[in-house]
């Protein structure tokens, strides 16, 4: 081993390990002998279960869990009751972290590519031959950059102070973006963190598009604030959402209402002049606000008659949203989703943001609330970097000034950067990309070296939840197991090759267990921290009340900057909108490996392990397609294929297509199945946030005369061989389905 | 007696005889008085799926790969159906998750020629893998369609086994499974509690279900004990309350809570023309 010391490489092997050794390739070799019963592996009791509190900080969820392990093994998990985020409640990509923990198709062992990048061939290789050559490659570099999912705390902060020692920076990148939304909560309420959404005392919730009981920001954290919205207090919560396609939110509403894709806020302004013009909301809440910002004559623009047919809401049904909404406080309005990937999605969210000044609970309870500052020794979530940001370097190193070295976790932007950003060919250009993971994707299939990362439930990590629950948070990640390959955690390569390569300029921790600790000994001082750090790990982390800086009362906006929606054509050769959409289960398609998310069905369509497109019956006619329809959707920038679900929630002229298919590596249940929808969409932009204007592409649809069954679990009436038809209408309307 | 009344006699000898014959829990733990259930609140109930994967993952189900998804042949102990009411632009999406009913008069349990079904002591209808003979007479007399024949053995490729639950029996091919409201935390509650000279606590054993459920739209508990949450929950939402087909007689120990539509009067035209699909 002549870059990296072995005696570093076997600290960071052991560190891991939580002190057992480990070999490559293998269950850990004592586990597999024959043992007596006083020489068993550390922590293994035969047939007794152990619990482990830790974080799946890979999935971005923000949940803390704990780890039901038996004889070593991972066997269910389950949420940490005692972690203030999720409070015992997880989603099902939390659930679903076992199987990739034991998933068949893992990396095991270093890989060097042999072909064409992107051509998935490569060769074996072992750890310190791996080690050697990207510490050789990064020896040599003048730039590096690290890029990366998102992140937060002390392996955030390894990335980041890393990339600077060795000239470069560290890119976070999103597959769906929270960008736009943390440039709306910057400029519309002055809040440095994303709010907290205080959901469980809220009497209504008007919500433009943000799905925030499937997918957006931290649904396990929103579902158990709904749970009590609904049922846990005198009043029962209404709950509004608007929207172009019924997302999982939409399907729960009590009022869904369609808007024109990119017209949301429009449709927020004429709320705002139904509540203003009818008086329902105090002056003293909002006449200072809305003079700021354009005032009552910039606003009259928007009444309901004058923007009823642009935005594809009828009077009558804007006039009872403002009654409804204003009437039932406190409550608070929200954007994401379509609202804000529309390109004027930063004006939508600022407009939807207004209403929350006018009907006055910002700061209340039931309303948005801010969250507490991070301390100073506490890294705080790095912030994304926004899709124009990115397609901005990868046109730089395109034109000739790449970094020497890229090295990529848990980031796929090959995959989800839209093919006309040209990104798969931009980092190629940067003559070394190392990737590490724990399974293959489209950008480690393009790395000259691939070194297997440990799983979340195998390594160590902290982990700040954005948002938070009102508290200051440091979620606790720890070995729960034994690692079974031969992988190592991202932040100890760095910490590895740091040491090696930049001594002078290294940390002062050898491995990411003593960076976690030492930032934990920073931030939770007082008494003895052997104890404290023993009940740190035991509750999964550490939280406590903080100072939160209060809302400002000026929104930096103004109603006349509202623009209109651009988009990829003008309608005319591509008529339909096309609405990409996150599923519950697969998210953005990061864990699209996975058998158990691949087979948990759409809750919209009941679909399963494919791509379908939701289509309105009179769209279908229209093409003369029906459900299960191979169709080809085309747009200016790209083409796929997907089978059609009619369905009756979809409006005329919509296409909403799923994301997370159409993978070329990730092994047995990720490749070879579905389509890809963000490589065909429009470069657009939203304005002023950077991000990734993605429902702003419009489609066509070829019925391709190729007919698949969609795996789906309803079953329709008269469903016989390829005989389907479509659910129009089930029930008696109210609720009793079954009577 | 004329020889149809012997024939009679003779059969309801046979009956009874074999009445004798069904096999008791006597001797498994269990709680004099308790009837395990569950009320599922659909105005909390998102369809969010989370009760599905944890039900997976603590069940030991097999993987339901897209082939057997196609074949409906698919093995989800709780699944969420999904209704429409309405079109577009008023279209409705409803969300009930189904499981097994625990029926207090379960028609599965009267079809079966092997008592691998039964009910137990505490209110459950059980399943006994190693006496099934897979006949599928049980669900086929199943009115809410939650009992699984397993057509194949079920496979995990290695190291995907390491996962399995050891507390739970791997079914082999031929046999029916379904949810047992996990029984296997409930045995295991019963051992703690005995080990420590009491009764199982209000809240102390959950299903995986029950347990992930984000909006706590699933709870569970001892619907015999006026002080459990569900029971006192049931009883103040009686106006909301139902159960699935109950019309049959079948007794479910699920008890649904009606999702609140403050809209509903609007679309009533709409819902004048409502069909129904089985």
């Amino acid at each position: 081993m002549s870059g990296i010391a072995r005696r570093r490489f076997l600290i960071g092997s052991a560190a891991l390990a939580g002190g057992a050794t480990i070999v490559a390739c293998a269950a850990p070799e004592r586990e597999s002998q024959v043992q007596s019963f006083v020489l068993q592996p550390e922590l293994s009791l035969p047939g007794q279960e152990l619990w482990f509190a830790t974080t799946c900080a890979h999935s971005a969820c923000g949940n803390s869990v704990v780890v039901r392990t038996i004889d070593g093994r991972a066997k269910k998990v389950e949420g940490n009751p005692a972690f203030p985020v999720n409070q015992g409640k997880l989603n099902v990509r939390s659930q679903a972290g076992v199987q990739s923990l034991y998933h068949p198709d893992r990396l095991s062992v270093p890989k060097r590519r042999r072909g064409l990048r992107g051509a998935n061939e490569f060769e074996d290789l072992e750890w310190p031959a791996g080690l050697d050559l990207l510490s050789e490659k990064m020896s040599e570099a003048r730039s590096v950059v690290v890029i990366t999912g998102p992140m937060s705390g002390t392996r955030a902060r390894i990335a980041r102070d890393f990339a600077t020692a060795f000239g470069g920076e560290h890119v976070v990148y999103e597959t769906v973006e929270s960008t736009v939304w943390r440039k709306t909560v910057q400029d519309g309420l002055g809040a440095r963190r994303l709010p907290y959404l205080d959901i469980a005392n809220a009497h209504s919730i008007l919500s433009f598009g943000a799905d925030f009981l499937s997918t957006w920001l931290s649904p396990t954290q929103y579902g158990v604030g709904y749970g009590e919205f609904r049922q846990g207090h005198g009043e029962r919560g209404r709950l509004i959402q608007v929207e172009p396609r019924m997302s999982l939110t939409g399907a729960n509403a009590d009022s869904w209402v369609y808007v024109h894709p990119g017209q949301e806020g429009v449709l927020a302004l004429s709320i705002a002049q139904v509540i203003a013009a009818e008086g329902l909301a105090p002056p003293d809440n909002w006449f200072g606000v809305v003079s700021e910002i354009g005032g009552l004559e910039a606003l009259n623009a928007y009444a309901p008659d004058l923007v009823s047919e642009r935005t594809g809401v009828p009077v009558e049904r804007i006039q009872a949203i403002a009654r409804e909404f204003a009437s039932h406080q406190p409550g608070f309005a929200i954007a994401g989703g379509p609202a804000l990937a529309s390109t004027n999605g930063l004006d939508n969210g600022l407009a939807a943001m207004l209403l929350n000044h006018m009907v006055g609970s910002l700061g209340q309870p039931g309303g948005l609330l801010p969250n507490p500052d991070l301390r100073s020794t506490v890294t705080p979530p790095t912030e994304p970097t926004s899709f124009a940001d990115l397609a901005g370097r990868g046109n730089t190193w395109l034109e000739g000034e790449p970094p020497d070295v890229a090295i990529v976790f848990e980031a796929d932007p090959v995959y989800g950067m839209p093919e006309a950003t040209r990104f798969a060919d931009a980092l190629g250009k940067i003559p070394f990309v190392v990737g590490i993971g724990t399974i293959m994707s489209e950008t480690l299939g393009h790395a000259d070296l691939v070194l297997p990362s440990t799983h979340a439930f195998e390594e160590w990590g902290d982990y700040v939840p954005d948002p938070a629950p009102r508290q200051h948070v440091v979620g606790l990640q720890q070995p729960v197991v034994t690692p079974s390959i031969s992988g190592r955690s991202f932040g100890d390569i760095l910490l590895t090759l740091w040491h090696d390569l930049r001594p002078n300029l290294a940390p002062p921790w050898d491995t990411m267990r003593d960076a976690v600790r030492a930032n934990a000994a920073e931030v939770f001082r007082g008494g003895d921290f052997e104890e404290r750090w023993v009940e740190l790990l035991k509750n999964g982390g550490g939280w406590n009340d903080d100072w939160a800086p209060e809302f400002t009362r000026t929104p930096n906006w103004h109603i006349n900057l509202l623009a209109e929606p651009a988009f990829s054509d003008n309608g005319v050769e591509y008529p339909l909108h096309l609405i990409p959409f996150e599923g519950v289960a697969l998210g953005g398609g990061d864990e699209t490996a996975n058998p158990w998310l691949q087979a948990t069905p759409d809750p919209i369509s009941t679909a399963t392990w494919t791509t379908w497109v939701e289509m309105n019956p009179t769209t279908a006619a229209a093409l003369n397609v029906s459900r299960g329809d191979v169709v080809r959707i085309e747009t200016a920038h790209g083409e796929f294929e997907a089978g059609v679900y009619i369905s009756p929630a979809a409006a005329p002229g919509i296409l909403g297509v799923p994301i997370g298919q159409g993978h070329s590596f990730g092994g047995r249940w990720r490749e070879d199945r579905g389509s890809n929808v963000l490589a065909s969409l429009a470069p657009l932009t939203v304005a002023g946030a950077g991000g990734l204007a993605w429902a702003a592409t419009r489609a066509r649809v070829r019925p391709t005369g190729d007919y698949r069954q969609l795996p789906t679990i309803e079953v329709l009436p008269n469903a016989r061989n390829d005989v389907e038809e479509v659910i129009v209408q089930v029930t008696n309307g109210n609720g009793d389905h079954h009577k | 007696m004329s020889s149809s009344a012997n024939e009679a006699a003779a059969r309801a000898s046979a009956v009874s005889e074999m009445g004798r014959t069904i096999p008791t829990d006597a001797e498994v733990p269990h709680s004099e008085g308790v009837r395990w259930g569950m009320v599922v609140d659909l105005d909390r109930c998102t369809g969010c799926q989370a009760c599905v994967v944890a039900c997976q993952a603590e069940n030991n189900i097999a993987l339901n790969e897209e082939q057997r998804v196609l074949e409906r042949r698919a093995k989800t102990w709780i699944r969420i159906e999904r209704y429409w009411e309405g079109e577009f632009p008023n279209a409705k999406a409803r969300f009930i998750p189904v499981l097994c009913q625990h029926c207090g008069n379960a028609p599965c349990e009267t079809v079966c020629p092997v008592w691998a079904t039964y009910h137990n002591r505490e209110g459950l209808n059980v399943q006994v893998y190693n006496r099934c003979i897979g006949t599928r007479f049980c669900a086929n007399g199943c009115p809410y369609s939650v009992r699984y024949f397993n057509f194949w053995n079920p496979e995990w490729p290695e190291p995907m086994n390491n996962q399995l639950n050891p507390d739970v029996t791997v079914r082999t091919k031929g046999i029916i499974e379904k949810c047992t409201f996990c029984v296997q935390r409930i045995n295991r509650a019963h051992v703690t509690a005995g080990t420590e000279g009491r009764e199982i606590r209000p809240g102390e054993v959950q299903p995986a279900c029950a347990q992930s459920c984000p909006t706590s739209a699933l709870v569970f508990a001892d619907l015999n004990n006026p002080e459990s949450y569900p029971a006192q929950l049931a009883e103040a939402e009686a106006d909301r309350s139902y159960t699935l087909l109950e019309h049959f007689g079948t007794d479910p120990g699920v008890i649904y809570l009606k999702k609140v539509d403050p809209h509903a009067e609007i679309h009533e035209d709409e819902h004048a023309h409502a069909g129904a699909h089985a």
